[in-house]
């Protein structure tokens, strides 16, 4: 089948009734927890993530893949209105955006952000579209020592654009150790389980994203999070002027390539994308005074740039089976959920599955243009749900969510477990998204890492003389040495600068 | 000024690894000449290995400098996790209903503003709402049998 065929084989699937209801019901859902301070796309995922046990791969998918691109267009509209980001990705679009509200262009700011959130989901569909049929057919020649340096490559690239690599890589190898709990697939010998029968499968990976996202923050929201003002002014000028477009548009477009190719970097994300878009826009702003007043530019790049990550995210996680962010490593966690091996198979083996879910975000990409324009005003009405009872529907849900994963007590307790120590990563600034990264794709890591021993008969030179993977563990290496030296040049010039 | 949370995290993460490295010394560890033979203790022994190093390198360099959450103090939020670890004992006993009843209750009444008569009604009518809904769906829809405890006359698991 080609291009067309397959896209018009997605849009056939999406268009059943329960499968345009999930879209519809994932953006909606996506907006109002954009909007919602204090939850997240990942924490939405995770909550909502035990109730595709009863839908199909496909519907599940489209559900949860539409919460996901609806929470970047939810995202910026309170960071506009009131100066509250409501994701971690809106936080750059407070500091120009609450500008222009008070400045009385809250609609032109709402307006320009939805529309430039459209062309960038736009754009990076397309290259979604184009790009990971090519990169998963080049994938199939992979051998188990490429797709063990993809993944150590997906680990270092998460650490290293975190704030301190070490503190990255300390959290991925926490999560590959956590993926070696249970029996060996290979030989059968029970590993780490301490003598517990719970645990000879592994641990859930539910139950543990269910403790880090959604217990520890629900639990940290009741402390943190206090009610906010519906935003009482008026809402006009939503569709800009030609002029006020053509001065968005430079940026609108600089933020979709930034953002697609921030999010096709495995284990980035979006909110990396929205901070280096806004950064970018300042350097270029011709008038600097006016960056952090109200500049229509630096609202319109970030947040352009966040759709477009989300979009790019599905690129490496369709393709090759390695997320681009963390709310995609939950989304392969869905797949693995229904028996579907993610990887490069997937586009061949699943093609309705992977084309349905492609259309239902061109859908959703749409859908979100419209609610996040028209649907502002209702929508906003969510913010008078009082924190605490969010936070205990988040807690109930987080139960029953953790038990239905093998109606079993246990992974409660183990939700419990990971929902102290996503507070204690949080509190000594260890990141959560390598743990989740390396508890994802651990068990694929050893396997190929195993594969790829036995291949050379126990020599390790086997990832660095085959080209591919020698390629890929370099610009591994890179993106995590490359900063290091960076900040030692910047001293050092800086230093000859003084004397 | 020492961080002394982390240098305990430190000390944890320490000791996880020498756990790991410990009981992977246990496991078979044979050569990588035959594919079934390759060791079930290599990887997490390199991974284990490799945490203690990282760790050893976090701590000497950041064990003195505060950071990450600091808008909230890890003990308001013991009573908290306490609170939520009691729901869990006591739910196999009394029931999914009965106990979520009651920690949607607490939450509510205790987190929101006003008067107890009007914060325990707010608690009661979201704890009717929130548990009706978690029940309905997941124990009629997804038909996920819910822990009944010792009452029976919802349906669940027993």
């Amino acid at each position: 089948m080609n291009f067309f065929a397959n896209l018009a084989h997605g849009f056939s699937l999406l268009f059943q009734p329960q499968n345009i209801l999930a879209t519809f019901l994932g953006q909606l859902i996506g907006v109002m927890v954009g909007i919602l301070p204090g939850i997240n796309a990942s924490m939405a995922v995770s909550i909502l993530l035990p109730l595709s046990f009863g839908l199909s791969p496909e519907t599940a998918l489209m559900l949860l893949a539409g919460i996901y691109m609806g929470t970047m267009y939810g995202g910026s509209i309170t960071s506009i209105l009131l100066r509250v980001p409501g994701t971690s990705t809106a936080a750059v679009i407070c500091l120009d955006g609450y500008e222009l509200t008070r400045q009385g262009r809250a609609g032109l700011a709402l307006g320009i952000t939805a529309i430039g959130s459209f062309i960038a989901g736009t754009f990076s569909l397309i290259v979604l579209m184009t790009l990971a049929p090519t990169l998963a057919r080049a994938a199939l020649a992979f051998g188990p020592p490429e797709y063990f340096a993809l993944i150590f490559f997906g680990l270092l690239a998460i650490a290293g654009l975190e704030e301190g690599v070490v503190r990255g890589l300390i959290a991925g190898c926490l999560g590959l150790l956590l993926g070696t709990i249970g029996v060996d697939p290979v030989t059968g010998v029970a590993r780490f389980t301490f003598g517990r029968i719970e645990l000879l499968d592994g641990i859930d990976f539910i139950a543990v994203l269910i403790g880090l996202f959604a217990i520890s923050q629900a639990i940290m929201n009741l402390e943190r999070i206090r009610s906010l003002e519906l935003y009482r002014g008026r809402l006009t000028g939503m569709l800009p002027r030609w002029r006020e477009f053509k001065e968005a548009l430079g940026s609108i477009l600089r933020g979709s390539v930034l953002g697609t190719i921030v999010g096709i970097l495995p284990g980035v994300g979006a909110t990396t994308a929205t901070f280096l878009s806004y950064s970018l826009e300042a350097r270029l702003a011709k008038d600097k005074s006016q960056v952090g007043k109200g500049d229509l530019r630096c609202v319109a790049g970030p947040g352009s740039a966040d759709n477009a990550a989300a979009g790019g995210a599905f690129v490496p996680m369709l393709s090759l089976g390695i997320p681009g962010s963390e709310t995609t490593a939950v989304l392969l966690g869905v797949l693995m959920i229904h028996g579907i091996q993610p990887g490069p198979l997937l586009f061949t083996k699943q093609t309705g599955l992977v084309w349905g879910l492609i259309a239902s975000l061109w859908v959703a990409n749409f859908l979100g243009l419209v609610l996040a324009t028209a649907g502002v005003r209702p929508l906003t009405q969510i913010l008078r749900l009082p924190m605490p009872v969010m936070s205990a529907f988040i807690l109930v849900t987080g139960f029953v969510g953790a038990y239905a994963l093998n109606n079993n007590i246990v992974d409660v307790w183990i939700a419990l477990f990971f929902g102290v120590a996503g507070y204690i990563m949080r509190r000594v600034n260890l990141p959560i998204a390598p743990l989740i990264l390396g508890l994802v794709l651990g068990p694929l890591a050893e396997k190929s890492f195993r594969q790829s021993m036995a291949l050379s008969r126990g020599d390790p030179s086997i990832f660095f003389t085959r080209p591919i993977s020698a390629a890929v563990l370099g610009l591994g290496l890179a993106t995590v040495i490359l900063p290091f030296l960076w900040t030692l040049a910047k001293r050092a010039w800086r230093k000859g600068a003084r004397s | 000024m020492v961080d002394w949370l982390k240098i305990f995290i430190g000390l944890v993460l320490i000791t996880i690894s020498a756990l790991w490295i410990d009981l992977s010394l246990h496991l078979p560890f044979p050569s990588f000449a035959r594919v079934a033979k390759v060791g079930p203790a290599h990887f997490p022994l390199l991974v284990a290995s490799l945490l203690a190093l990282l760790t050893l390198i976090w701590l000497a360099r950041e064990y003195h400098k505060k950071e990450g959450e600091k808008e909230v103090h890890g003990v308001r939020l013991i009573p908290w996790y306490l609170g939520y670890a009691g729901y869990i004992t006591i739910t196999p006993f009394l029931g999914f209903v009965p106990s979520a009843f009651l920690l949607v209750t607490a939450v509510v009444a205790s987190k929101t503003k006003g008067p107890w008569g009007s914060r325990l009604g707010k608690g009661l009518l979201a704890a009717a709402v929130i548990t009706g809904l978690e029940w309905g769906i997941f124990q009629k829809w997804l038909g996920v049998p819910l822990p009944v405890g010792f009452f029976s006359f919802w349906g669940g698991k027993a």
